[in-house]
């Protein structure tokens, strides 16, 4: 690696799994490959050394689910009521959006379990001790193809260093990767 | 440049400290049009277009793929059309179902079509440049991929139209074809390979 690569992979310190008979593990490139996953801690990816990261997921779920996105501090989820997302989505000639308040980055990923879904989230500086901002964009697999997009800010200024996923329902498997933006 | 993790100087490690996008350069390319060619570092630089094809850019080394797109159209608004590619034969069955959202000014709209024969990136406009994102999930991979085109249109000097498309067969492809739904394009994209 050198200065310019502009995106770095940051390999997790830790990694927790949760579900009936999943698992979890941190691959020779520094992404996790995960399978039947009904949550999924990534410990470590958020460091001083950059501001702001993208992580890159794809994944199968088990039936149609939402996946829902905690930030993480020193192995504790940060579950308070200090999440508000916008979302906006696309199915067939529907375009709908809303906002909510909540525990949660919610809709982080949709999942519907008939084909691959694909996701890309971009997290504006979780490791400073200020409030944190959050973009989803997906190729969601509901009737096939669905767009979902959200929009999430965090009110808290607290540094996180990693993050949990949690389905709203069943289990996924599949990978991810966070990478951060090199300045 | 030494990077640390709090684990401690990850270059030592050897994993951790990897570029996370590797620009990759396809193994041929094909054209319909004026003109079209690779560069030094993969780059593909293409004049007058009506089909760019790109060979061997998919590899077992990668998960998930980014295409970034600029280009100029002779003529009008368009849509930048694409079929996955093996071995240089297109993947041109009615497996391809598409969503796509595009805001005009105040007015939104959404539409599906699914049992197509053709993926879109996106729409471009002979207006200005446009510039598009195309995320690529699990091309190479023996099962069904997804994909994200997003970017900015010119049509009336500034559009959105975006895409989430996926495939249904568990083919593993290589590459893959651009194809304008008319006119012709002038640009140049990139590849890149996101490490997973």
């Amino acid at each position: 690696m050198a200065a310019g690569d502009g995106l770095i992979v940051m390999q997790p310190t830790s990694i927790v799994v949760a579900g009936a008979g999943s698992s979890a593990s941190i691959n020779s490139d520094g992404g996790v490959d995960f399978t039947a996953a009904t949550s999924l801690s990534l410990n470590g990816v958020f460091t001083s050394s950059f501001d702001n990261y993208l992580i890159v997921v794809r994944a199968n779920a088990s039936t149609g689910l939402n996946v829902d996105m905690r930030l993480r501090a020193s192995g504790t989820d940060a579950s308070g009521s200090n999440y508000v997302n916008q979302a906006l989505n696309a199915d067939g000639t529907a375009v709908s959006g809303a906002r909510t308040t909540t525990t949660v980055f919610s809709s982080f990923i949709n999942a519907y379990g008939t084909q691959r879904a694909g996701y890309s989230v971009h997290l504006y500086g979780p490791f400073l001790a200020q409030p944190t901002a959050y973009r989803s964009i997906s190729a969601a697999d509901y009737l096939s193809a669905y767009i979902s997009e959200t929009a999430g800010t965090h009110s808290l200024s607290t540094s996180y260093d990693g993050f949990t996923m949690i389905p709203t329902s069943g289990n996924i498997t599949g990978n991810i990767v966070v990478f951060g933006y090199e300045e | 440049m030494t990077l640390y993790h709090s684990t401690g100087i990850i270059a030592a490690s050897g994993v951790g400290a990897k570029p996370g996008m590797v620009l990759l350069k396809p193994t041929s390319i094909a054209h319909s049009g004026t003109s079209a060619s690779i560069g030094a570092n993969g780059q593909v630089t293409f004049t007058a277009v009506t089909s760019l094809s790109l060979n061997g850019v998919f590899s077992a080394t990668y998960d998930n793929y980014v295409m970034n797109f600029r280009c100029s159209v002779a003529s009008g608004l368009i849509d930048i059309n694409f079929r996955y590619r093996a071995s240089g034969t297109d993947a041109s069955g009615n497996n391809y179902t598409r969503q796509y959202i595009d805001a005009v000014d105040t007015t939104l709209s959404a539409g599906r079509t699914s049992s197509a024969n053709v993926g879109r990136v996106g729409a471009v406009d002979a207006a200005q440049r446009n510039g598009y994102e195309w995320q690529i999930y699990g091309p190479f991979l023996a099962q069904p991929t997804a994909s994200r085109g997003f970017g900015a249109s010119s049509y009336s000097n500034a559009y959105i139209a975006e895409f989430a498309v996926t495939h249904s067969l568990s083919t593993s492809y290589d590459g893959f074809t651009l194809l304008p739904s008319a006119s012709s394009i002038t640009g140049a994209l990139q590849v890149y390979g996101v490490r997973s």
